[in-house]
């Protein structure tokens, strides 16, 4: 599978990914770490969360762990991290936007000259 | 904020997850609760206007994603990756049994018989009707409504669902004769007329003692709208029978009447055997059209003259359209394949 065919990324999912970059986290996390790191703009219902999470579940781009460490009610909290796909999705979409910027700063230094 | 709103949200998104496939309610259900409660018990932090915020955010996107995963769903099933082997399972559909065919279309039956021999009587110059008729149906549909509910709203249900709904409002706008109800009859039954369908409704559950039946049918109804056309079908097939024919002679109306009530009793089998949700749909409402068209056709012919109020008639039709044009919108529905 090209990773290019999956690009763009819809901004939840970008988010969502982002998110899950740097460690494991539950879906709470998750929502919290999105609406943080977009300064507030994007911010996710649990509706919308899940129907996300449930689709990179079924890409292959995250994988669900289990946290014996952190628990509710008793019961391990499932978190989720990047697999090595969807790391690879997420850098190029990552290099996407940085070519997207830089072209768009090139364009704008030309003009004022 | 005082924990009983917080706990009243909680209760009210516990429901509407319900209204999610089953095996995508089975994977994350417990895990949305629980980032919900986790995310309520934050907002509870910046008061009662964080928390209303949060849910109503949450309600502006629970739509779309209900039709997102019921439209994956349902293309999971026809690609066959995704088997309905729960037949409490809303989008399982199979062909009814004979009992099945009996119980749904017993109140459509005995409506039928009752409604032309009062057509009779009435045409025989009979003065006295010996039995209450109306009466009679609103307890059968009651008691149906009652025992289905109980046992979550069968399919079997929904026809004495839509008879109790309509005979409620019939009874609330009429005059119902002699018969009194807690001191009050006739023309002062009005809003009273509901009390029978509200102790049914009270006592299923109080004995299911729970608000999930209700539940399990709106899930049912927004999996499969052919079921909701079921419903209007009941609930317009009577109106049909009792209002349509009143301006016509008093001599045609046995003939009007039977007529009429064979086709709304012959359109409930299609509903029972048609695999798809558009199919059922449509073939209710061409039942409907039938019965309604039927009785001004007999009137034309043996008049004359078709006494008819079409725009009126234009109305009712159009609203008769609405359960077929949604099934419309189901196309994808249950296939043949998971028939036993």
């Amino acid at each position: 599978m090209d990773v290019q065919d999956n690009l763009p990324l819809r901004e939840a999912t970008f988010f969502i990914l982002l998110s899950l970059a740097t460690m494991p986290k539950h879906g709470y996390a998750i929502m919290k770490d999105t609406e943080r790191l977009s300064d507030g703009r994007v911010t996710l219902s649990t509706s919308t969360l899940y129907g996300a999470i449930k689709r990179l579940l079924e890409s292959g781009w995250i994988r669900r762990v289990e946290n014996e460490s952190a628990e509710s009610n008793g019961r391990a909290k499932k978190e989720y991290e990047l697999t090595d796909q969807g790391r690879r999705i997420f850098e190029a979409e990552v290099a996407r936007l940085e070519s997207i910027v830089t072209v768009a700063r090139e364009s704008q230094a030309d003009a004022r000259v | 904020m005082k924990p009983r709103i917080s706990f009243f949200y909680l209760r009210v998104y516990h429901y509407l997850l319900r209204l999610y496939p089953a095996d995508f309610l089975t994977e994350f259900g417990p895990e949305m609760e629980l980032v919900f409660g986790e995310a309520i018990a934050e907002a509870q932090k910046s008061g009662s206007t964080s928390v209303l915020a949060l849910f109503l955010r949450e309600l502006r996107d629970l739509p779309l994603s209900l039709w997102r995963e019921q439209r994956r769903r349902r293309q999971s099933e026809k690609r066959g990756f995704v088997m309905p082997n729960d037949i409490n399972e809303p989008s399982y559909w199979r062909p009814a049994s004979g009992l099945e065919t009996t119980v749904t279309i017993l109140p459509f039956v005995l409506f039928s018989i009752l409604m032309t021999i009062q057509a009779y009587l009435y045409a025989k110059d009979f003065t006295v009707i010996p039995f209450d008729w109306e009466l009679s149906m609103y307890l059968v549909a009651l008691a149906g409504l009652g025992f289905g509910w109980v046992k979550r709203f069968p399919r079997w249900s929904l026809g004495y669902l839509g008879l109790a709904l309509v005979t409620s409002w019939w009874t609330h706008h009429i005059v119902t004769g002699d018969f009194e109800l807690f001191g009050y009859s006739s023309d002062h039954w009005e809003w009273r007329g509901w009390f029978a369908l509200l102790a049914v409704a009270l006592a299923a559950t109080l004995i299911t003692r729970s608000l999930s039946p209700l539940v399990d049918l709106a899930r049912s109804i927004w999996v499969d709208l052919s079921r909701l056309s079921f419903i209007l079908y009941a609930a317009l097939g009577w109106l049909i029978l009792g209002v349509s024919n009143d301006s016509s002679p008093v001599a045609l109306r046995p003939l009007q009447t039977f007529i009429a009530a064979l086709f709304i009793v012959l359109g409930v089998f299609p509903f029972l055997h048609l695999h798809l949700p558009w199919q059922r749909g449509l073939a209710l409402q061409g039942a409907v059209n039938l019965t309604l068209l039927s009785g001004i056709a007999i009137g034309a012919a043996v008049t004359g003259t078709a006494d008819v109020d079409w725009p009126i008639l234009a109305i009712w039709l159009v609203f008769l359209l609405l359960p077929g044009i949604l099934g419309l919108f189901q196309r994808a529905g249950s296939s043949p394949g998971f028939v036993q």
